[in-house]
């Protein structure tokens, strides 16, 4: 667009001009080129709070793939998917980034004794994803959040963040999810006041209950609605149960880093 | 000489307005929208921490809250107040009506009018004249774009129902009898 300006404003100035257009011409393109070459990485430094294009390019490609990976563990190559503890409903690198989450800090698959030493509280899964209306502007764990994710992705991590009201579930809380047998990082918020209006009376809002737990997805190829139908005919009929809150706050991934 | 220049900077000023037209794709959500301070400079909003997180709606004259209304977020840390900063403001253009809207955090935040009449605020929220149907499992209303007139004001209503794509829907409020504000749907691009 600069490019084709400058052109015209070359061809529409008076001949004896030439010589000082050119240079200016010059001088605006190698301007032009520098900031070209700054905004790549600057988004994420600067706390964009929206993928950049080939961000979401690459998470539609993913995403494309995530119905097939959910029935064909072994496209997730090297990360060992088995038996329930298959997230790739969740985006393609679910999968991956739940192992590398795990073997980040240590975590394994509960013992009854570790489950008894846990909290544990009635909540309700439901699903958000990338393709949500007014998505992302913003989100906790949008770029304006660098560094509140266990792996530095400046955006929510799907296989690993979900939403929950940080007045019942502190920012950063470790989860853990018997259902999904998914370990998760507390790291989104969301319309909190309208989940307790909507699920009033329900479990998740009782005495013992923490309220929704909103397991991020990336959705890629898929809408809004195709990702929450995923998610439902994934959960079952766990979508009310319970969750386990392992550690209270983000002080247990403090020193790992 | 003199003439080149004016005309090359003449000509890629003009095409920088162009673009700006555009929003960004990228922007910072927590930026600040619209003016605190009322046109005729007599009222001005203000976040209050303590001890929970509210607006204010301050008479600049005498320093009185006329109005408050709490913060979707109240609990008072950096993270809420961060949240309540980056509320949007929009006065009309006499000062008599004004849109209090939360930053749009996943459908988190609200959206509130005031009227002013004689110093004194009364206050609606945009479910009071749109209300919201039953089957919407998460709704937001927000002001986009703004003030189309010193009355009219056009408005966004993102709602989602259960196994459903969201849908934006628009409408205008009009203000001209401020004790009954009209609603009439519009479209994105009437």
């Amino acid at each position: 667009m600069m490019s084709r300006l400058l052109l015209i404003t070359a061809i529409v100035l008076p001949r004896g001009a030439t010589k000082v257009t050119a240079a200016l011409i010059g001088f605006l393109l190698f301007l032009q080129g520098c900031d070209e070459e700054e905004t790549g990485d600057a988004e994420i430094e600067s706390g964009s709070a929206q993928p950049s294009k080939p961000d979401v390019l690459q998470g539609d490609a993913m995403g494309n793939n995530a119905a097939v990976n959910r029935l064909n563990p072994a496209n997730c190559g090297d990360v060992p998917a088995r038996g329930d503890d298959d997230w790739s409903v969740l985006g393609t690198n679910a999968n991956r980034n739940q192992w590398a989450f795990r073997q980040r800090f240590g975590l394994i698959d509960p013992t009854s004794n570790q489950l008894a030493s846990w909290q544990r509280y009635d909540a309700r899964l439901t699903a958000y994803s990338n393709k949500d209306a007014d998505w992302p502007y913003p989100t906790a764990a949008s770029s304006n959040w660098v560094g509140s994710t266990w792996n530095g992705d400046p955006l929510a991590v799907e296989g690993t963040t979900v939403a929950v009201d940080f007045s019942r579930i502190p920012r950063g809380s470790l989860l853990y999810i018997p259902s999904l047998e998914m370990y998760a990082e507390a790291n989104d918020t969301g319309a909190t006041s309208q989940w307790a209006q909507t699920d009033a009376g329900l479990s998740d809002y009782g005495t013992q209950g923490v309220g929704r737990v909103d397991v991020y997805n990336l959705a890629g190829g898929r809408s809004s609605s195709q990702v929450e139908h995923d998610f439902a005919s994934w959960v079952g009929g766990n979508e009310f149960g319970q969750i386990y809150v392992v550690s209270r706050g983000d002080s247990w991934k403090k020193g790992i880093r | 000489m003199k003439k080149v220049i004016l005309q090359t900077i003449t000509l890629l000023f003009a095409a920088g307005c162009l673009s700006a037209q555009n929003l960004p794709i990228t922007a910072d959500p927590y930026a600040r929208r619209g003016r605190t301070k009322s046109p005729d400079r007599k009222y001005d909003w203000i976040v209050s921490e303590s001890p929970t997180i509210r607006y204010e709606l301050i008479d600049v004259a005498t320093g009185d809250a006329i109005a408050n209304v709490s913060c979707y977020y109240p609990s008072a840390n950096a993270m809420n107040m961060r949240y309540a900063n980056a509320v949007a403001v929009y006065w009309n253009s006499d000062s008599t009506v004004v849109a209090l809207d939360e930053l749009n955090r996943r459908r988190a935040g609200r959206l509130y009018f005031f009227t002013l009449r004689e110093g004194k605020a009364n206050e609606y929220r945009a479910e009071q004249f749109i209300p919201i149907p039953e089957t919407t499992d998460e709704a937001r209303f927000v002001v986009d774009p703004g003030w189309i007139s010193s009355t009219k004001i056009r408005v966004r209503l993102a709602a989602k129902s259960h196994g459903s794509n969201p849908r934006s829907k628009f409408y205008f409020i009009d203000f001209s009898n401020p004790n009954a504000p009209q609603v009439q749907a519009t479209q994105e691009n009437p």
